[in-house]
């Protein structure tokens, strides 16, 4: 019995979809909720070989809409691209699933995603996203963004030379703390699941030759409302003048974009410091973070102490000092959770 | 009167479904969103990454909109 003779009837994928598929290699860049949606159909669609990648670890606040992780999971606070790439491949033992610790960055970027054909998005911050939209439109790859929070989102596929890319779409980087975060604002597992599958589809349809790049488009959608809006973006792309993919700019890529991060040595703590230059409200951080743990502030800083240890204090100029921990990766997590990178 | 048609974030942060603009004269997507900033205060950190559409086409920063337009306000998500 073929294990994917379900798919193989859908006519638009069919057999030589299906070969098509198992010949792909796709990074999953974050496996937090929608990465863990996405790696977890993927990897059932057959594609021949997923690595994810992820620099944070699982805690319980994970558990209600990231799917792949268990109780267990907290419990040994393994790292989310191993307890991710372990439980799928007892799911699908005949392709190959990588797992990598890592903080996707300008340093990285090019190692990590060296050799593969498609990327997704499952991360939750900006930067992480120009930095992927730089890359793909310097190696000429395909790649699916996608995001959420509350009860909805928004996914739309760039594929390079063809559709308009995330910067003409998002010309500014917001400024640090005045977009939302899932754990500022909130977030509900089917908004999650309806993001996640939708970048699933959209990238079948690219690896099986099904896309039409003509109707490129980004979709909104609020699952708590039933609204699924479809925004016609092709006319950017005629237009031009953007500053990724019109005059070549690759301000993440190449380092000149992205925020900072040092280890204080002997300190158990690393700053991290945002590319914007702009002053954060320090009296809207401290609101956004009552109930969330123990918030102290004075008119120079806040600081939340969270109950795994780790404290992140953060100043007006926009820069933070995460504590108890001297993962950079962590500590980066931490920062776009909290305050939004 | 220009209409601007709230979603997500952006409803949540004027409590209301639609907002609208005292306008008289045509105006560029920049300039609503300066006037959205003025007016309400609570909207000028989403505004940065929000995409403003007229019915579904997504509108550019120079794009001209009729003083009696219906837009709609969508703020960009980064959660994941």
């Amino acid at each position: 019995m073929n294990r994917y003779h379900k798919q193989q009837l859908f006519a638009p994928i069919g057999e030589e979809g299906q070969h098509s598929l198992q010949a792909s290699k796709v990074l999953v860049v974050g496996c937090g909720a929608l990465g863990s949606v996405v790696a977890d159909q993927l990897i059932r669609a057959g594609v021949g070989l997923v690595r994810i990648v992820d620099r944070d670890f699982v805690d319980l606040s994970n558990l209600q809409r990231q799917m792949l992780y268990d109780e267990e999971d907290v419990r040994q606070q393994i790292p989310k691209a191993i307890a991710a790439s372990e439980k799928l491949r007892r799911v699908n033992s005949s392709i190959t699933i990588e797992g990598i610790v890592a903080d996707v960055s300008s340093e990285t970027m090019r190692e990590l995603a060296d050799d593969m054909d498609l990327i997704i998005d499952g991360t939750d911050n900006y930067e992480t996203r120009f930095l992927l939209n730089d890359y793909c439109l310097e190696r000429n790859i395909p790649w699916v963004h996608g995001g959420c929070i509350g009860s909805y989102g928004q996914v739309m596929a760039i594929i390079p030379g063809k559709t308009p890319c995330y910067r003409c779409v998002l010309p500014e980087e917001p400024d640090p703390g005045t977009a939302l975060t899932c754990d500022t604002a909130g977030v509900i597992a089917p908004a999650v699941h309806v993001i996640g599958s939708l970048e699933v589809s959209l990238a079948l349809q690219i690896l099986t030759g099904n896309y039409e790049t003509e109707k490129s488009s980004i979709w909104h959608i609020d699952v708590w409302r039933g609204e699924f809006r479809s925004l016609d973006i092709s006319g950017l792309k005629e237009e031009g003048g953007c500053p990724a993919c019109g005059e070549g700019r690759r301000d993440w890529l190449n380092g000149q974009r992205g925020a900072r991060s040092a280890v204080l040595c002997g300190r158990n703590a690393v700053q991290v410091t945002p590319s914007s230059r702009s002053r954060l409200s320090l009296s809207q951080v401290k609101e956004d973070w009552s109930g969330l743990g123990e918030v102290m502030a004075n008119p120079y800083l806040v600081k939340l102490t969270l109950s795994e240890g780790i404290s992140i204090t953060v100043f007006g100029d926009g820069r933070a000092v995460i504590g108890g921990t001297e993962d950079v990766g962590v500590a980066k997590s931490i920062y776009s959770r909290f305050v939004g990178l | 009167m220009l209409t601007v048609r709230m979603f997500a974030g952006a409803r949540d942060a004027v409590g209301a479904e639609h907002v609208c603009l005292d306008v008289d004269r045509a105006l560029t997507i920049k300039e609503v969103r300066s006037k959205l900033a003025e007016t309400y205060p609570q909207l000028s950190g989403l505004l940065k990454s929000a995409m403003f559409a007229r019915g579904t086409t997504y509108l550019k920063p120079d794009e001209i909109v009729k003083h009696d337009d219906e837009l709609s306000m969508i703020p960009s998500v980064s959660g994941g």
